[in-house]
């Protein structure tokens, strides 16, 4: 982790912090900007209206853009400082950062995920959604939150919100391919689950749960018989070389292959029986899991790569140990709980009195053992249900289930039992039996004895007890006891270190590691008989354990996601009730006498219909459509996690308040806070206040501390003669526009003779698009390029209405790879299309093409920008020497420039000894009663004769007035007399910019009218910053939107000098006396109201020329 | 098919623009008869542009500015204000109706405003009929 060195750490993003940060850039120090939220100035989204009509939003956007792209800011945001310790730098600050799921640094803004989304809550709201098309960062936000119940109740972890929400809109093969992320039986489990799931479905708080597990069979059945099973789209990333011995292909043993294959580890399971699949091939009948379904399921494992080896029980000839010799790195056992429970009561041995397991076997190889004409299944759970329905199956006349506990607390799946009572199977509750009876070894009759109920037993059931003389016999010819089974662990050597429990359990660790190095175990064996899904969660990460194991990673290390998650929201009690789909089955006289699969599965109708009642409750389902939908834009990722970073830094600003776990931490003198002021913020001319007294205190404390050289990125710009013009369209992730179209108008620009090359680029704001459009411009040597894209201009200008990905595309081109943005024009074609009521219409071929040929002709006469580097001095005149003044120039100083304080007239009484003292200490001139007789030229030239006894000229860079001076009094020269003060504070849009006058560089203080904001020297140390900030704006800043004069042309008229309201534009005489005009371009805002007046067209703006846009007329009119 | 109407619609690089790339967002549209072309401010636009759109077949000319106070180069709408005062006597003069020239002013966020004001214009140019100029092409 490279940790990056700043000179401040600024929390939170309001405005004043933005202020702070954009100041103390601009002076030149690097700074970073923690926020919490996802957004920037999140209180600026609530559209505040401004006294001047423009609301709050659109007035800061071009500042905000502004401190967001500013090479020397760095922002984080969903960020919080964990940590602060002293360093070697000075303090280093532990950051730790949500995950925010999408990339805002690539995405497009195309929209395609919150269209694809298939989660609609309340009916059309999506968990994908943005605040603000003016957001910064301008990306989508994902609403996720804690896993819903039922992801949370699988043991699996399967994904259950997503993949309804995916069979909702029809995307059957979608679902199941997310269905198998988690496990890769879910037509068995579709089929036979007990799922835990529903029990917790919040539909049920509603009405009925939804019937997940229902649905899951559904989309397995779709793709078997819709199309092919789409297995093979399971990558497998990267391969090991560790191979992993299981043992066991039940469900838990085919669970830990899969994943060890998904995770590049081959797996080689040793199965006892001649075929694999485990209980559920040999306890599951037909009826339930037809064998097709399972031995499709199985074939994918092992086409994955998973071999299988039957009719190997390990044991005595085949020892666990031996495995390590054969070559094995780890060993799973997965061998389930298969021996048989018994009552230890008398007559269990008589001829006629069967185990479930056994029963089951014989039936599921495919065998059709005698059954009896009165049978008794004695047992309450689900494989005595099984039981009875298979011997049902078999032809016995009568099946009674005896079992010792009451219909509320019976293990079996209510579910379940209902289908055997509607086949006709008589339940005893609350019936234990207490002896079998037989003549010659054969069984007769069954003594039962009825129970009551007892205490509250450890278990939370009841614990039934015999009621005294309640025995009752019962004539039976068969009887199947089905109370249960417990692992059978005869394969293990007697001097194996893997311990076991009195419940003939083996015994592992949270990692499922046993006490035998690299020998895991997972399932029934170490449960003991639970459900096939428990013994698959446990499988699963059993398997992810001998990873770690393999890998030689701690299994606690990074395993959970340790993000904040909002909880998932209260049910709208306005849901609407709707009754829960029915599984449609044969009917009962249809299935009792066969072992035909009695349910049929819904249909497609129904699954939907089913899907939509999930009332999507977790927000965002994580179904990853929109992963898919983002495509080659790729900044998508329902993965992240926690991020932490370190930075160091030297100084905090925190404007409002100190969090604690930064004062015992930092000296006081390093956290610049104004924690009284709080109250007395009321409005943002208040923040932008305290942002830039902030600002001007920090850059004042770190002027004498070790500076952070700021990354400045700057290639040299080459602008070439010839025309070879490259089209290059962008279609936002393919939004823009259509084929058809984009087609279209590049086979028209490739008919003119000189446009080389027309191309299609998918996201010109993404690195790659920028590769891609640098790439062919490289090839093809090309000297113009015409991007269609959301880009308005290729200018280094933020506009109202720009945004992160425009600001983007223009940094990649322009500061990454140092294209001159002279050789391009830009169209926002994507407004264009927006804009039109159909996307296809020859109409708007029409005009795309008209747009297109306007760009062309342009592009051609394109001519090379004015990009001036100016370097002003550090130099600043300070007059009106009051006390904020004084406090500015001591500020200024400190910062390093060089200060004149001029004052008419000596006021040393309002000034305190300190401040005046350090006027004395420090190097600033002081010319103390000067009058000013004239103040002109213009931004770092600023020329001010003074008379002090004797006259003296001052050239200075910048001039601050005192609150106190009234502008309108000072002498100014030449065009600075003109209409230049008659605006202060400047109108809307700047009022991120303090005191600055209509001229650039000339400044004036004004004081708040809070008396709170006088104090501490605030008002001259924000002064202090905005002096300093513009000094330091100028070293960098390169203008190429100014105006530019043909001195041929002019006739000196002055129209412009009058017009400009910058003063940017000088009436100067040459040698010969004649007059022309010249323009400062330090002053110069591009705005081309001398144009308008330019009776000769001597004066121009070079990136849109009056040819230009009489070009672009002629062209699209027609 | 061709328009039998056109219209060129001048905006402001800032609050009109902006209102501009808003409805873009919402999806406005934007009647299919207005050309639009961006100017870095509305004072920027010299008579001769105005009258160059009326002579190449333009039925009318709108002009989008910033509000009088919101300018980012202070004088921008005053500016245009004066030029549209004479242009417009000037097409009299050429037998255009100064109607046929329109100056709105709009806030960052209007961009409903200004689909309503764009309608309103195109209706009234429709209603004053095709442009004596664009007639005789």
């Amino acid at each position: 982790m490279s940790v990056e060195n700043y000179s401040t750490l600024i929390i939170g993003s309001d405005i004043e912090s933005l202020k702070a940060a954009y100041d103390l850039a601009v002076i030149g120090h690097r700074v970073i900007l923690v926020e919490e939220g996802r957004e920037l100035a999140p209180s600026l989204l609530k559209m505040e209206t401004l006294p001047s009509g423009v609301k709050s939003v659109h007035a800061f956007h071009p500042l905000l853009m502004a401190v967001y792209n500013h090479p020397n800011i760095d922002i984080v945001t969903l960020s919080k400082v964990d940590e602060v310790h002293h360093s070697k730098f000075g303090f280093t600050a532990i950051i730790r950062q949500e995950p925010s799921f999408i990339e805002s640094s690539v995405c497009c803004f195309c929209g395609k995920c919150r269209d694809i989304c298939p989660v609609d809550i309340n009916g059309g709201k999506k968990p994908l959604y943005y605040l603000s098309t003016l957001g910064i960062p301008r990306t989508f936000f994902i609403d996720k939150r804690e896993d819903p119940p039922c992801k949370k109740a699988c043991p699996l972890g399967i994904n259950i919100q997503g993949y309804l929400a995916l069979i909702s809109k029809g995307k059957f093969v979608e679902a199941l391919e997310l269905v198998r992320e988690s496990t890769p039986l879910a037509g068995v489990l579709g089929r036979i689950c007990t799922h835990p799931c529903e029990n917790e479905c919040r539909r049920g708080e509603v009405d009925e749960p939804v019937s997940i597990c229902r649905s899951k069979r559904f989309i397995s059945d779709y793709e078997m018989r819709v199309k092919k099973p789409s297995y093979s789209k399971l990558k497998i990333h990267r391969i090991y070389k560790e191979k992993i011995a299981i043992i066991g292909s039940g469900p838990a043993g085919l669970t830990a292959a899969w994943e060890l294959a998904r995770a590049g580890y081959s797996s080689t399971i040793f199965e006892a029986m001649s075929s694999p699949g485990g209980m559920l091939r040999t306890a599951i009948t037909e009826f339930r899991l037809p064998k097709d379904v399972l031995n499709e399921e199985i074939k994918a494992i092992t086409d994955l790569g998973v071999k299988i080896v039957t009719d190997t029980p390990i044991g005595k000839k085949k020892p666990i140990e031996s495995m390590f010799e054969e070559g094995f790195d780890a060993v799973l056992i997965t061998t389930g709980a298969y021996l048989n429970k018994k009552f230890g009561i008398s007559g269990e041995e008589l001829h006629g009195v069967q185990s479930c397991i056994p029963f089951l076997r014989k039936v599921n190889v495919g065998k059709k053992p005698r059954v009896g004409n009165i049978t008794a299944v004695f047992g309450g759970g689900n494989s005595a249900m099984e039981t009875a329905r298979t011997i049902l199956r078999l032809g016995a006349k009568e099946v009674h289930v005896f079992c010792w506990r009451p219909p509320e607390e019976i293990e079996a799946d209510p579910y379940e039992i209902a289908m055997a009572v509607e086949e006709g199977i008589e339940i005893h509750y609350l019936t234990s039996p207490i002896a079998f009876m037989g003549t010659n070894g054969v069984l007769k009759k069954v003594i039962c004895v009825k129970m009551r109920l007892g205490s509250l037993g450890p278990d939370g059931f009841h614990q039934p007890l015999p009621i005294q003389g309640s025995e009752f016999e019962k004539d039976i010819d068969m009887a199947v006891i089905a109370i249960g089974q417990e692992p059978d662990l005869s394969f293990l050597s007697k001097d194996s270190p893997i311990s076991v429990s009195k419940r003939s359990t083996i015994y592992v660790n949270d990692a499922y590691h046993t006490e035998q190095k690299g020998v895991f175990a997972a399932g029934d064996v170490v449960t003991g008989a639970s459900t096939i899904v428990q013994a698959m969660g446990a499988a699963k990460k059993a398997a992810f354990s001998i990873h770690r194991f393999l890998r030689g990673e701690k299994w606690e290390e990074g395993m959970e996601d340790k993000s904040i998650k909002e909880p998932i929201p209260s049910i709208d009690p306005e849901t609407r009730k709707v009754p829960r789909n029915e599984v449609p089955m044969l009917k009962t006289e249809e299935r009792i006498h066969n072992f035909n699969e009695v349910e049929l599965g819904f249909t497609k109708e129904q699954a939907v219909a089913e899907a939509n009642r999930c009332i999507n409750c977790g927000i965002c389902s994580g179904c990853r459509l929109c992963e898919s939908a983002c495509g080659e834009v790729n900044a998508i990722s329902h993965s992240s996690m926690v991020k932490y970073m370190e930075c160091n830094f030297q100084s905090l600003i925190s404007p409002k308040k100190v969090d604690e776990k930064f004062l015992g931490r930092l000296p006081p003198e390093r956290i610049f806070c104004e924690e009284e002021l709080e109250e007395s913020i009321t409005d943002l001319d208040d923040a932008v206040f305290l942002g830039a007294g902030l600002a001007g205190r920090v850059a004042a404390f770190l002027a004498s501390k070790m500076r952070v050289v700021p990354k400045v990125k700057r290639k040299s710009f080459h602008f070439k003669k010839g025309i070879k013009i490259g089209v290059f369209l962008c279609t936002c992730n393919e939004t823009i526009g259509n084929k058809e179209i984009l087609g279209e108008l590049l086979k028209f620009s490739s008919s003119f003779d000189d446009v080389v090359c027309a191309r299609i680029v998918n996201s010109a704001c993404h690195p790659q698009g920028g590769e891609e459009i640098i790439k062919i411009i490289n090839e093809k040597k090309l000297t113009r390029v015409f991007l269609g894209s959301c880009v308005c201009c290729s200018l280094d200008m933020i506009c109202t209405a720009c945004n992160d990905q425009r600001l983007r595309l223009k940094r990649n081109l322009f500061s990454i790879y140092g294209l001159n943005p002279s050789i391009f024009e830009m169209v926002n074609f994507k407004n264009f299309f927006n804009t039109r009521s159909s996307p296809v219409s020859s109409v708007v071929l029409d005009s795309a093409k008209e747009l297109l040929e306007a760009a062309l002709v342009r592009a051609r006469s394109l001519k090379k920008l004015p990009s001036e580097l100016t370097q002003l001095e550090k130099t600043v005149a300070v007059v009106g020497a009051d006390l904020t003044a004084c406090h500015a120039a001591n500020e200024l100083e400190r910062m390093g420039h060089h200060v004149f304080l001029i004052d008419e007239e000596v006021k040393r009484e309002n000034i305190p000894e300190k401040t005046w003292n350090k006027i004395a200490i420090n190097k600033i001139t002081y010319h103390s009663g000067a009058e000013i007789i004239s103040i002109s030229g213009f931004m770092g030239n600023f020329c001010i004769d003074l008379k002090d006894g004797k006259s003296t000229k001052i050239i200075v860079s910048s001039i601050l007035f005192s609150n106190e001076v009234a502008l309108a009094n000072i002498p100014f020269l030449g065009n600075l007399s003109k209409k230049a003060f008659s605006h202060l504070p400047l109108p809307g849009f700047q009022s991120f910019y303090l005191w600055s006058t209509g001229i650039p560089g000339i400044f004036q203080i004004v004081i708040p009218d809070k008396p709170d904001f006088s104090k501490k020297n605030l008002p001259g140390e924000a002064a202090a910053a905005q002096v300093s900030a513009l000094m330091g704006k100028m070293k960098i800043r390169e203008k190429n939107i100014v105006a530019w004069v043909t001195k041929e042309l002019c006739r000196g008229c002055g129209n412009c000098e009058e017009i400009c309201p910058f003063a940017g534009v000088e009436i100067e005489t040459d040698e010969m006396g004649r007059k022309y005009a010249q323009v400062i371009p330090v002053h110069c805002q591009g705005c081309g109201a001398c144009l308008s007046v330019c009776p000769t067209g001597a004066i121009e703006i070079l990136h849109k020329t009056t040819k230009h846009i009489d070009d672009i007329i002629k062209v699209i009119m027609k | 098919m061709k328009m039998d109407f056109k219209i060129l619609f001048f905006l402001c690089n800032w609050a009109p623009w902006s209102c501009y790339l808003e409805m873009g967002e919402n999806k406005t549209p934007l009647p299919g008869e207005v050309k639009v072309i961006r100017v870095m401010c509305a004072s920027r636009i010299i008579p001769a542009h105005i009258l160059k759109a009326f002579s190449v077949g333009a039925d009318g000319v709108l002009i989008g500015s910033c509000m009088d106070d919101n300018c980012q180069n202070l004088f921008g709408p005053s500016v245009v204000q004066d030029h549209i005062v004479n242009t417009g006597e000037l097409m009299e003069l050429l037998g255009l109706k100064k109607e046929r020239l329109a100056l709105k002013k709009f806030f960052p966020h209007e961009s409903e405003e200004m689909a309503r004001e764009v309608e309103e214009f195109l209706v009234q140019i429709k209603k004053m009929g095709k442009s004596p100029i664009a007639a005789t092409f």
